[in-house]
């Protein structure tokens, strides 16, 4: 049993909350319902670790671990929730990050080499593709998908890409011919 | 040898084999039963398959064909995208799409087209 943890801004009597009652009556649109589905998450998180520990997905089971720890935090923070599913939505994007870029760089065909020397690292080459197409597609007015070439750092580099019904401009692949 | 290809992968073959590699085979089964040997690397972003006649293939010199194979599938809203680099002993099909997940193995094909380059 627990007064209102919003304290006195909720009122004098710390138990208003649960209408005067707190043995019998819960908090039923606050932070009741919060806890609830820090709880779900939680045992969520739990059993998919689990299986992923069981199916010997270290990844996945590392993924699951983080996202169970952030639950667990988020569970004991009034009003936050859903901290695992930031965890594993920042995952997500980390893997398909690193897939991108073994897939632009990873190819001799793709003839990269000489333009990735000149930046410290793959992720900031890549930046600097996206900087320069997003330009061209908004000074061309480019919906749908495009083939353009774009000088980066001296290097012609041709870019495969598609902007979407956000105007958002995404890479599918890029090289040099 | 019989060589294993997921569904969509035949169709973005064949759609190939039409437009990029005709003139080089007599007809699609030869062009099939030319490669012995198939390297495939999935991942979210994409895929790259190789087919291989010999490994003796200098993959700087291989050529882009001027063609695009374009795929809707059910799972892909924004569809997927296959380009063929030509070279003498091999071909490498690589395909990408523009959200952060690749077709699945046996999604459904919703249609497939072809783009030349402008």
């Amino acid at each position: 049993m627990q007064s209102d943890p919003v304290g006195l801004e909720g009122g004098e009597n710390g138990f208003v909350y649960v209408g005067g009652n707190p043995l019998v009556r819960v908090d039923a649109s606050g932070q009741f319902w919060d806890t609830v589905a820090d709880i779900g998450f939680m045992i969520y998180d739990a059993a998919s670790g689990a299986y992923h520990y069981a199916t010997g997905d270290d990844e996945a089971f590392k993924t699951d671990m983080a996202a169970l720890a952030a639950d667990s935090a988020a569970a004991v923070v009034p009003f936050a929730t859903g901290a695992g599913l930031a965890v594993r939505r920042t995952k997500a994007y980390e893997k398909y990050r690193a897939g991108k870029l073994k897939h632009f760089f990873g190819q001799e065909r793709h003839k990269l080499d000489g333009f990735l020397k000149t930046f410290k690292s793959e992720e900031e080459a890549y930046d600097a593709v996206q900087n320069a197409i997003e330009k061209i597609v908004e000074k061309n007015g480019i919906v749908g998908r495009f083939e353009e070439t774009v000088n980066v750092s001296g290097y012609p580099i041709t870019v495969r890409g598609f902007v979407d019904e956000d105007g958002i401009t995404k890479i599918g692949t890029f090289f040099i011919k | 040898m019989s060589l294993k290809f997921y569904n969509y992968e035949i169709l973005v073959l064949k759609k190939l084999f039409e437009y990029c590699l005709k003139s080089k085979f007599s007809s699609f089964d030869e062009f099939m039963k030319y490669f012995f040997h198939i390297q495939r690397d999935i991942n979210q972003s994409g895929e790259y398959l190789f087919l291989k006649h010999s490994n003796n293939e200098n993959e700087n010199n291989m050529e882009l064909c001027n063609y695009t194979i374009v795929l809707e599938s059910e799972d892909l809203k924004n569809g997927a995208e296959f380009i063929a680099w030509i070279g003498k002993n091999s071909i490498l099909i690589e395909g990408y799409s523009f959200e952060d997940k690749w077709i699945k193995p046996n999604s459904k094909v919703i249609k497939i087209g072809v783009k030349k380059k402008t």
